[in-house]
């Protein structure tokens, strides 16, 4: 990696131009749109014009891809269907946020799904072992501690392997996905772990406030004795797991754009070898990645948790890649330095809309595989013709 | 209708749903995760609530999991029925879940005991049998598993339980763990598979090991492949299952629902052992997909 990216002049310059980037006008130093500013020059004609519609491609297909779908699909449109389409991604986004960190400086974490895994089924035995009908705040403190604790723990070896004894990231994730997926199945004895707790599904399931047309507004919990069809009339506004969601994004962003962390980050994916020496402590930043990564998946495996009450060594198995993809659509390179954490929520959220689309308008599943593959390398397509323009 | 993944079993449970919709003139769309996968079946279900279908169809990946979703279709008044596995307990009378229709499943525990009890007979009533099973947590497999262990018990150990692998759904992992188990314990002389690809990898490795005759096989699930062995000889029975079966019932208990009948909470499919004598009788022949 070190070579492939140290041979790029077209990065160089964010390496260099990064690291004493004083606080004041770090918004500016950390915008990887900078590098091609400073590579091409600002000139305004044609050129810029198509570049700018390049960089912006996966905001514009997605509005397409809402559009298409809002008039084909009756019910897609709908406060229902965008509440728990947003509420089934959180897991995804989760995964796909700790991924981009790893990315950006030119790693990858392949053991983010199986740590997910792991961390639900610690959760949930330790979850077990509280008195039945334990209060949520004794739930998240102990069930996300726990959940919080594997996924770090992880990360720490991850990025500790990687950095100290200079294993490729692949490599190193690659075991620790058999390591976690391993432990796993020990730990659960090979069945799901049903979490018997009654204050969990509300949480994960549940929404902020309720309106229901006789009781008028509740807040955290449905209207009190609805049952049975009139469960139909009552709408939840604002799931649970969407407040977590902008908190984590918010979080993540913050960091990524505002922070002088952030701005080693993207030196230490631009060039390794030139943010060493402007003084950057790439192996400290480095490590901060894994750990981010892996304690994300545990959060995610935390709200896998929640939502199912479960826990299931290979509940990320499938996310995992879908992770990766999310954040490649979203404009982040493969080979790090480049790549924005808005991205990442606009790559999710147009997998997350395919899927969910192409249900609702009933189309073929094998032909949903190709939808989505498809719209995967077209953003890689993308990207690169959005390179050469420079 | 939400099914498991790609292949062939869930081909014919959606082959035999299509045609049961078809003859009785209700629509249909089906959706078949990329991967074997509780948060990708959810998703799916979810757009389906969301678009207010009639009943929905599931297959259950995992039985814990996927509680809280159908219980949201139930809750929009959707109808559901789940197919092959049961989420909850798997009794919709009584026991932890009870608002799904039916469940169409075959009888998966007797599944394994009538396979094993076939095994046992084959070996002579005693020895050492392995099982390859698919992944922990799956209740389809885990309850034929579970049926052969508790036939391997009753032997009062004259038959032996020498190990259970997972294949984690592919053919190499379980051909590697058979060949592995059949390396640490050479008296092992009978294999139990829990599925196709578990079945498939068992095999092939008995056969690598120049094993075929010596160590028997029961291969589970009528597909292609299990046919061919067991003409070759390579596996000594196969248990076939019915999802094309599956399908049509799933379907019949769901329209007749939704007309406001009362179909059975659990609708059983059968299991038929085929073994080389009888397998070109066209009573058996009907079973294999």
């Amino acid at each position: 990696m070190e070579n492939m990216t140290g041979n790029d002049p077209e990065r160089a310059p964010v390496a260099v131009q990064s690291p004493p980037a004083p606080t004041g006008k770090s918004s500016e130093g950390t915008d990887p749109n900078r590098v091609d500013e400073v590579g091409g020059g600002s000139r305004f004609d044609a050129k810029s014009v198509g570049q700018t519609i390049l960089k912006g491609w996966s905001l514009i297909f997605l509005a397409a891809l809402i559009v298409v779908f809002s008039i084909t699909g009756s019910g897609f449109l709908t406060l229902f269907n965008i509440q728990t389409m947003l509420a089934d991604a959180a897991i995804l986004a989760i995964l796909a946020l700790g991924q981009t960190f790893v990315i950006l400086g030119a790693g990858i974490d392949l053991s983010a799904g199986y740590v997910m895994g792991l961390a639900s089924v610690a959760s949930a035995l330790v979850l077990n072992h509280l008195a039945p009908g334990s209060s949520i705040i004794l739930i998240i403190l102990v069930g996300g501690g726990v959940a919080v604790a594997v996924g770090a723990t992880a990360g720490i070896l991850n990025g500790a392997v990687t950095e100290a004894l200079k294993v490729p990231p692949f490599i190193v994730t690659l075991g620790m996905y058999g390591v976690a997926q391993g432990v796993g199945y020990l730990l659960s004895g090979g069945q799901p772990v049903s979490v018997h707790q009654t204050a969990i599904s509300p949480l994960g399931n549940g929404y902020i406030a309720y309106w229901f047309h006789k009781t008028g507004l509740t807040v955290f919990h449905s209207p009190a004795g609805v049952t049975g069809l009139e469960l139909r009339d009552v709408t939840g506004i604002i799931p649970n797991l969407l407040v977590l969601l902008v908190v984590l994004f918010g979080v993540c962003w913050w960091v990524m754009a505002k922070t002088r962390f952030g701005q080693h980050l993207y030196a230490l994916g631009g060039n390794r070898t030139a943010a060493r020496r402007a003084g950057v402590s790439v192996t400290r930043v480095s490590l901060s990645t894994f750990i981010i990564c892996s304690t994300l998946a545990g959060v995610a495996g935390f709200v896998y948790v929640l939502r199912y009450s479960s826990g299931t060594e290979n509940s990320g198995d499938a996310l995992l890649l879908q992770a990766i993809a999310a954040v490649v659509i979203g404009g982040t390179s493969l080979f790090g330095g480049v790549g924005k954490i808005t991205g990442t929520a606009v790559g999710v959220l147009i997998i997350t809309v395919i899927q969910n689309g192409l249900v609702i308008v009933g189309i073929d599943p094998y032909w949903q595989y190709i939808a989505v593959g498809l719209v995967i390398v077209l953003a890689v397509v993308v990207d690169r013709l959005g390179k050469k323009a420079v | 209708m939400v099914l498991y993944s790609p292949d062939t079993y869930d081909s014919l449970m959606k082959e035999g749903a299509e045609a049961e919709a078809e003859k009785l003139g209700v629509k249909m769309s089906i959706t078949i995760p990329q991967k074997f996968d509780a948060v990708l079946q959810t998703s799916a279900i979810d757009a389906l609530i969301a678009k207010k279908v009639d009943g929905i169809i599931a297959a259950p990946a995992d039985g814990t999991a996927l509680i809280p979703p159908l219980e949201r279709a139930n809750d929009a008044g959707i109808g559901v029925v789940t197919i092959d596995a049961p989420i909850g307990d798997g009794n919709y009378e009584s026991g932890e879940v009870t608002f799904p229709i039916s469940l169409v499943a075959s009888n998966n525990e007797l599944a394994g005991e009538k396979g094993c009890e076939a095994l046992i007979e084959e070996i002579g009533g005693e020895g050492k049998i392995y099982i390859e099973d698919v992944q922990p947590g799956i209740l389809s497999s885990s309850a034929r598993r579970e049926g052969c262990e508790k036939v391997i018990e009753a032997t009062g150990g004259k038959v032996e339980l020498a190990g259970v692998g997972y294949d984690e759904e592919t053919v190499p992992k379980a051909q590697s763990d058979t060949a592995a188990a059949l390396q640490r314990e050479p008296d092992i002389n009978g294999v139990f598979g829990t599925d196709g690809y578990s079945s498939q990898g068992a095999a092939q490795a008995v056969e690598q090991a120049h094993l075929t005759g010596q160590v028997k096989v029961v291969y589970f699930d009528a597909d292609e492949e299990g046919i061919e062995l067991l003409e070759k000889g390579t596996v000594s029975m196969v248990l076939a299952q019915e999802p094309k079966k599956m399908g049509e019932l799933s379907v019949k208990a769901m329209v007749e629902a939704l007309e406001g009948k009362t179909p059975e909470k659990k609708i059983s499919t059968g299991v038929e052992v085929i073994t080389k004598e009888n397998v070109k009788d066209p009573k058996v022949a009907a079973y294999i997909y």
